[in-house]
């Protein structure tokens, strides 16, 4: 066992060619994650022509690299101009985007950075460390499992409620709603969406995300004036030194780093769940956990540490079924699986058998491209910390076509457009107003998983799923979580600001 | 006024979920169980909201600081009462100096650059349904740069080529995506002869 992992490690790192082929992905990754719109989805389905003659492990190699970095490009956009790359980057927004005001851009890119090298190493360890153990973990999680996390997962939004828990909660219920738009799942009914059929597939959630976000910062910067950053360049912190002080950022909070990889690679297993939820779980983790919850959506570093190492550990994880039952962890791993198919890869449990060689190269595969992505950024992202000087008034036409970019190419609906303008109304009077906006998007994912899984639970076993072990294990952390929200709201009593 | 901007947010929310709640109403039961369960809460806590609204409106603020801070800022709310306007003492150095700013001025002012930043933004949109991408993106840009920054036409015009340029080798060229062609465009190239 050993000297098959050790030996796949060396025949990867000793092949110019593969190594050359990660090389080569780590910026198409990185691309494909930082334009909104784009993402790791369109990345696999775009290169799958190129890699169609190659043999199988390079392919497989080539796109896995690139796969697993899309989240580190996407973090770009997020922190410094508070527009996601992709829906899962939107977490990374509450705290990063403050950050980059403060002039902060250095740390928070590289605490980024650093916390999605972790957040890859070790997700891809949670997959290597999982293959004994692999048939019932995953058989472990039924709908009714689902529900429960999915739940887990909303009750967050009394930590991110920010001064006023009605207000969040609300806001929170608001984006629940908006969840229930589109094509029943249980009746197939059309709900809320008449004869439209572009809200047929439900509200499209980087539309609603870059509308929460990121065209209301555009509008606040042009009504402030000025740069997004909000001290001068001479006084800012975006040097290399600021950059390693980012990084060095996780090795400070390293159990926390440590605690959302595993939960970022566990989420990644659980096919079905979404990648999305897996970044909001972890931030509402970090607030839940932390000593000083009130610095969450002012420009906490752990706030940008624990979405992060969540996104790109869920890519490990999320590799495990794909390879072992042929089931994709995510919507990003079913064309990734996809390719593999074309690849001559026959995912399945008898890979396990066969084709140890080929999971442990593309475990490395992981590992390697997550660490000379880390290497590789460290090197160029100072320089790209600099737009957060630039003039407002030129930086917010070009995000704002952007965002026009983004919204379009998400679904290609030109209908998705008009949503745009609506929700960035609501958006803006959100933050003008001082009513918290993450709450929204944690209800906006996690509502479809919520419902689907609720229906497919109660057709199985009716109400009697809530008493299934597993069933009965979250329960009570959901119930402990909101006794705590509770009992420290009244401990601390003083305000926070998670908008 | 800002009291009753803010019970207008909260008004809005409640429109939201009142309408969501009565339009669940026709759904089949199965269809609309999870929208009643989540949407009457949400009716619940939004009219607690609003009724914290009124109630603040009402309370006079109650000052957060104590100790001698507050003597300073009872000077400051004291003017303000007594001229109806904002009024910013600023003591430096060995200075004081009296800025008094119309608080009502500075609210019209705010809202105009609102509304036209929001102006620019929905022109951008409708001229990317109406007209396309390709035409919209240029002109929006000209049109921003020139109007609301007052760049020099130099700058402007090299900068919207660079920009139109890179998104369209991305986009177009690289990428191989059909962006929207707009409305309008269509069928202006549908009059063209063959």
């Amino acid at each position: 066992m050993l000297e098959t992992i050790v030996t796949n490690l060396v025949g990867l790192i000793s092949s110019p060619y593969l190594m050359g082929l990660i090389l080569l992905a780590i910026p198409l990754g990185l691309f494909f994650g930082a334009v909104p719109g784009l993402g790791g989805k369109l990345g696999v389905a775009l290169l799958i022509p190129f890699v169609f003659t190659m043999d199988m492990v390079p392919g497989a190699v080539f796109l896995l690299a690139m796969h697993a970095v899309v989240h580190t490009g996407g973090q770009i956009p997020s922190i410094l101009f508070g527009v996601p790359g992709t829906g899962a980057d939107a977490a990374t927004i509450v705290d990063g985007f403050p950050m980059a005001k403060k002039g902060q851009a250095g740390r928070a890119l590289g605490a980024s950075l650093g916390a999605s090298g972790i957040g890859g190493v070790i997700g891809a360890v949670v997959l290597a460390l999982l293959i004994p153990v692999l048939k019932p973990v995953v058989l472990a999680f039924s709908p009714a499992e689902f529900f429960l996390l999915a739940l887990m997962g909303i009750t967050f939004i009394a930590f991110l409620s920010g001064n006023s828990m009605i207000k969040g909660i609300t806001v929170g219920l608001y984006g629940l709603m908006l969840a229930f738009v589109g094509m029943d799942p249980q009746t197939g009914v059309p709900r809320y969406s008449s004869e439209f059929l572009f809200l047929w597939e439900g509200v499209d959630v980087i539309t609603a995300i870059l509308a929460l976000f990121a065209v209301p910062e555009m509008i606040a910067l042009g009504v402030k004036g000025g740069s997004i950053s909000a001290v001068s360049l001479k006084q800012a912190k975006y040097g290399f030194r600021d950059l390693i002080e980012g990084l060095l950022d996780v090795f400070r909070h390293r159990w926390l780093a440590l605690r959302t990889s595993v939960i970022g690679a566990v989420i990644g297993i659980i096919p079905g769940l979404g990648g999305d939820a897996a970044s909001w779980i972890c931030y509402g983790h970090a607030v839940q956990s932390s000593k000083h919850p009130e610095r969450f959506g002012k420009g906490t570093v752990e706030g940008v540490i624990a979405p992060e190492t969540a996104n790109n550990a869920k890519e490990g994880g999320s590799l495990l079924p794909t390879l072992f039952f042929g089931v994709p962890g995510s919507s990003g791993m079913a064309i990734l699986l996809g390719a593999f198919l074309i690849l001559g890869i026959q995912p399945g449990p008898a890979l396990m058998l066969n084709q140890m060689d080929l999971v442990w190269t593309l475990i490395w595969a992981l590992v390697v491209a997550n660490i000379l992505a880390v290497v590789l950024f460290l090197f160029v992202v100072r320089w790209v910390a600099l737009l957060t000087f630039i003039r407002g008034g030129l930086l917010i036409p070009f995000v704002l076509i952007l965002c026009v970019l983004g919204t379009y190419l998400s679904k290609g609906h030109w209908e998705n457009l008009v949503l745009l303008v609506i929700l960035s109304t609501v958006g803006y009077a959100l933050l003008r107003f001082n009513w918290p906006r993450a709450p929204f998007v944690i209800g906006l994912v996690l509502g479809p998983i919520a419902e689907e899984s609720l229906h497919q639970a109660l057709a199985l076993w009716g109400l009697k799923f809530f008493l299934r072990p597993l069933s009965l294990v979250l329960i009570g952390l959901i119930v402990l979580t909101i006794a705590y929200a509770i009992f420290r709201g009244k401990k601390n009593g003083e305000p926070q600001d998670a908008s | 006024m800002q009291a009753s901007s803010r019970m207008l947010m909260t008004v809005v929310m409640l429109a939201i979920f009142v309408s969501m709640v009565a339009i669940a109403w026709g759904y089949p039961p199965k269809s609309r169980f999870l929208p009643l369960v989540i949407g009457i809460p949400g009716i619940v806590l939004t009219l607690t909201q609003l009724l914290f609204d009124l109630l603040g409106s009402q309370q006079p603020r109650k000052s957060k600081s104590k100790g001698s801070g507050s003597a300073f800022q009872n000077v400051q709310a004291a003017l303000s009462r007594r001229l109806h306007r904002k009024v910013d003492l600023d003591i430096a150095h060995e200075k004081l100096t009296v800025v008094v700013q119309d608080r009502s001025d500075q609210s019209a002012s705010q809202l105009q650059r609102e509304l036209a930043l929001f102006g620019y933004f929905i022109g951008l949109v409708a001229g990317v349904i109406l007209f396309g991408f390709w035409l919209t993106i240029p002109v929006f840009l000209v049109t921003f740069l020139h109007l609301h920054e007052r760049d020099n036409w130099m700058f402007i015009v090299s900068l919207t080529a660079t920009a139109w340029l890179v998104i369209y080798l991305i986009f177009d060229q690289l990428l191989e995506m059909a962006l929207h062609t707009g409305f309008i465009t269509e069928y202006l190239i549908t009059l063209l002869p063959e």
